[in-house]
């Protein structure tokens, strides 16, 4: 009786988009009865991202805030991996200099054998671009813009002719359940479809690998977790390599990987 | 790299969420680049026109009328206590009366000291010495004492209109610019053909056309003017003028003509339609027009002044049989009036003593200088040959009005006009040297009084507009510094006022470059406070752009869009509101811009029309461009600023 309850509360979330709720719920079905193990040994997979020795020191005013403090990760290729941390960890600053929004102070961050330090500002967008797809907590989708256009954004920042970015734009609309949502302004829709679009957002340009900024941060305990089953599936499905920041054990629970970041340093 | 297209979809976006403010600012540059626009339209439409109408009347020519108003200074003031100069006086004062006494002697007449007058020279019993009182400073010989004092102390050179244009190497004197004016006697004009010869005579002389004290001198009023044939050449419209016929041409004042015509005047109220449809039937019918004009010399006035007071004297014994009558020995005859005939002598009953003493008196003036001459007259008959426009005149109204004033043609100031190489076909007999001849070849006339005012007019035709602007500037005819010494050269453009207004379309040009310049600045503030809001505003959108792959140029380029895509609206608002306004002008003053302008022009193509609205100016690219560069200069500041922000912070404010 109470799984019942659960599942129409669950339905109740989607606001009616009965699509996405089914194949949320099949989804959670799926997950209850088949947990993906999680895999602790990730060595054989060549490493994708590396930090290496990274520092982050901010300026404010006279003071400097040093955010990190020395940090060595190595990400696999196919990885899904959660970096918590209490606020003002410093895990925030980590994904973005992951991602190549911002430079360390010191110490290096590489993507496969490139030095991102090294880059100019327009090579650097050229990375976030083609190699990283952003997921934040706010979503970030462009009030402006309809919910397809939104999608579309980022392939025309990568020149992308218009037939081939609306074909793969309906494409990726459809996998995440947002057909009937495209001619929609982002304000008609609810959190967990503004995150599910952001996703697809992300997905846009083919990245190599997600960075999520607490994506369920935002969202009640039900949505955030059909927003997690969604970046399962697409590690699963496409093979692509998961990073999300987030300060909820459960999702860390889920990743392969979890590191621990306290007061800018590894755990 | 984004697209061209998809950075324009992206702004075209944008555009749209800011609805109200991009109405505002769209409203209010538009309005302010519309006003431009619309003036514009309006002033090139002008300019267009009267481009059109400069092949009529004498508008696309710089003729200037050149005056020499010399005023012949001689201080007499200065010299009234000088006791030299009151015993020059004197001395001149006397050696008149020798002269006269023994002239007076040979000629065996009477020496009549009552007409010679007393000396101007008296003697002041207080100052106990001779003086020359004010009240005889215009006395002859206190002149001419005066006059030949001033001339000694300086060179008069005497004003060569030659001379004065030879910096001009396009100026070309233009022969005959003189008043048919006789010097010895009057042209005195036949109202209705008749002679004004007695009080009782209706005199209505003046009122020929006094109907509007606008209208400018009257027929009766100024003398008719004898001008250069390429002057004149464009008004005349008649073909069937007959030189051999006797009668002098003349060219009209167009409401003088219609007058003449004794067409009823036409109503305040009367429509364009009317009004052109007179100004066609006056052109059309100027050769019926025929005015006469009496020529007297000074003894013929006389002469008449003597037979009226006779007729008026043998009038009182018919009325009072009983008063004291002597007929006089020699009788006259006032003439016809219609006549401007001589007056005839009826009956001469004098001795031969009388006449002999006449003979002497005769040989006694000329020999002193003061004979008359013998009586002359002639009847001159002048026949319209074209009409000339006018300044302003009752026939002009409103917009007319202005068109008028801004563009008038004409031949002068309400002077009838004669061309001069039409004159010289008309027999000699009919034109009397007397009136038609040019006397500033002679000096100018001269005229009475302690100060003479030397006056002549010259015509001088400028192949080079700049060349004739410099003179009238020089003369301060345009305005501004004058370099000719004050009361000695007047100019002005003659005929119509294309100087002005070529100086009006270079004035225009610097009005319209601040204007713009203002305008511009006061719309790059408002478009770029308001594009500045909007990209300040749209700081987290920029940065979740920059986030997902946009380079800084990409964000430039779609803000670059915006601004362009607001440019092009206020431009397309801007052009809308011009063109409206332009054409509302249009509408209301097109067709009586166009009776002005055919009235002030008298133009002989009745199928011109007076157009206020054209948009075929360079300006309207200029201001086009103008509006572009302000929306890409406004934006420029803080796109720029934009893009050198960092997008995590702007990320991390905005949520």
């Amino acid at each position: 009786m109470n799984k019942i309850v659960a599942i129409q509360q669950f339905l109740e979330e989607f606001e009616g988009d009965a699509v996405a709720a089914v194949k949320a719920l099949r989804d959670y079905v799926r997950h209850e009865t088949t947990a993906i193990p999680r895999r602790q040994a990730t060595s054989n997979e060549p490493v994708l991202l590396a930090v290496k020795n990274v520092t982050r020191t901010y300026k404010l005013g006279k003071q400097k805030l040093e955010v990190l403090k020395g940090v060595s990760i190595d990400i696999h290729a196919g990885e899904f991996v959660a970096i918590t941390g209490a606020s003002g960890s410093g895990k925030s600053t980590l994904l973005q200099l992951m991602g190549g929004l911002d430079k360390p102070t010191s110490g290096r961050v590489y993507f496969g054998d490139q030095d991102l330090a090294v880059l100019s500002d327009g090579k650097l967008s050229e990375f976030r671009r083609q190699t990283v797809g952003f997921v934040f907590q706010f979503f970030y989708l462009q009030p402006f813009l309809k919910l397809g256009r939104n999608l579309e954004v980022p392939a025309m920042f990568a020149g992308v002719r218009r037939k081939e970015r609306r074909r793969r734009m309906e494409e990726l609309a459809e996998s995440v359940g947002l057909s009937d949502r495209i001619a929609h302004l982002p304000r008609e829709l609810s959190g967990g479809q503004m995150q599910r679009a952001a996703i697809a957002r992300a997905l846009m340009n083919r990245p190599k690998i997600l960075l999520a900024d607490e994506p369920t941060g935002n969202l009640d305990s039900a949505t955030g977790k059909a927003i997690i089953d969604l970046f399962e599936m697409i590690r699963r499905e496409l093979g692509m390599t998961v990073v999300i920041v987030t300060h909820d054990p459960a999702i860390a629970a889920r990743a392969d990987r979890e590191i621990r970041l306290r007061d800018g340093a590894l755990v | 790299m984004i697209r061209p297209t998809d950075a324009f979809i992206l702004a075209q976006t944008k555009l749209r969420t800011h609805k109200v403010r991009t109405g505002l600012t769209v409203g209010i540059a538009g309005i302010l680049f519309g006003l431009i626009f619309a003036v514009v339209f309006v002033v090139q439409g002008v300019f267009d026109s009267v481009a059109r109408f400069d092949k009529e009347g004498l508008s696309g020519r710089s003729i200037v009328l050149v005056s020499q108003m010399n005023f012949e200074n001689y201080p007499v003031h200065e010299y009234l206590d000088d006791v030299a100069f009151i015993a020059e006086v004197e001395a001149l004062h006397e050696a008149s009366v020798v002269k006269k006494k023994a002239a007076a002697m040979k000629h065996q007449v009477e020496y009549d000291a009552t007409q010679e007058g007393p000396s101007p020279v008296s003697f002041d019993p207080e100052r106990k010495k001779k003086v020359i009182s004010e009240d005889n400073i215009g006395n002859t010989y206190v002149v001419a004492a005066a006059k030949a004092r001033a001339a000694k102390q300086s060179e008069v050179t005497p004003f060569d209109i030659h001379e004065f244009v030879r910096p001009y190497t396009s100026a070309k004197v233009l022969s005959d610019y003189y008043e048919a004016m006789p010097v010895d006697g009057a042209l005195t004009y036949m109202k209705g053909g008749k002679e004004k010869l007695r009080e009782s005579d209706t005199d209505d002389h003046t009122d020929v056309v006094r109907n509007n004290p606008m209208s400018g001198p009257t027929l009766g009023d100024v003398p008719p003017m004898v001008m250069n044939g390429h002057v004149t050449q464009s008004f005349v419209t008649s073909q069937t003028f007959d030189a051999s016929s006797g009668e002098i041409p003349v060219i009209i004042p167009y409401s003088q003509a219609a007058d003449l015509l004794g067409l009823v005047k036409l109503d305040k109220k009367a429509t364009a339609q009317e009004r052109l449809d007179r100004l066609d039937e006056v052109r059309r019918r100027v050769g019926d027009i025929t005015i006469d004009y009496c020529y007297r010399n000074t003894a013929s006035q006389q002469l008449l002044q003597e037979a009226l007071a006779q007729e008026a004297e043998r009038e009182r014994l018919k009325e009072y049989p009983n008063i004291d009558y002597v007929e006089p020995d020699l009788q006259y005859k006032v003439p016809s009036n219609t006549s401007c005939g001589p007056v005839e002598v009826v009956k001469d009953v004098r001795s031969v003593e009388e006449r002999q003493q006449q003979a002497r008196q005769i040989a006694y003036e000329k020999e002193i200088g003061t004979y008359i001459g013998g009586p002359m007259e002639q009847k001159i008959t002048m026949r319209g040959v074209g009409i000339t426009g006018e300044m302003a005149s009752e026939y002009s109204f409103g917009a007319a009005d202005a068109v008028i004033s801004l563009l008038g043609s004409n031949l002068g100031w309400g002077a009838l006009a004669i061309p001069a190489d039409m004159l010289r076909d008309v027999p000699a007999e009919y034109r009397p040297e007397a009136v038609f001849v040019d006397k500033r070849a002679g000096g100018a006339p001269k005229r009475a009084g302690a100060i003479t005012l030397q006056e002549a007019s010259y015509l001088v035709e400028f192949g080079d507009k700049d060349e004739a602007r410099e003179l009238l500037s020089k003369t301060g005819a345009l305005g501004g510094e004058v370099e000719v010494a004050f009361n000695q050269i007047f100019a002005m453009q003659f005929g119509s006022n294309a100087l002005l207004i070529d100086e009006f379309k270079k004035i225009f040009s610097q009005i319209l470059l601040w204007t713009l310049l203002t305008v511009g600045g006061i719309a790059a503030t408002i478009m770029g406070s308001m594009i500045g809001r909007t990209v300040s505003e749209g700081r987290r959108e920029s940065a979740v752009f920059r986030a997902i792959g946009a380079k800084r140029s990409d964000i430039a380029s779609i803000y670059g869009y915006y601004a362009l895509l607001l440019s092009m609206r206020v431009g397309v608002f801007a052009l809308v509101l011009g063109g409206v306004i332009g054409f509302i002008v249009e509408l209301v003053v097109h067709q009586s811009a166009t009776v002005g302008a055919r009235l002030a022009y008298a133009a002989s193509d009745a199928s011109l029309e007076f157009h206020l609205f054209s948009a075929l100016s360079w300006y309207v690219p200029l201001i086009i461009g103008v509006i572009l560069v302000v929306g890409m200069v406004a934006s420029s500041i803080p796109i720029l600023r934009s893009v050198r922000r960092n997008p995590i912070t702007d990320m991390r404010d905005d949520s």
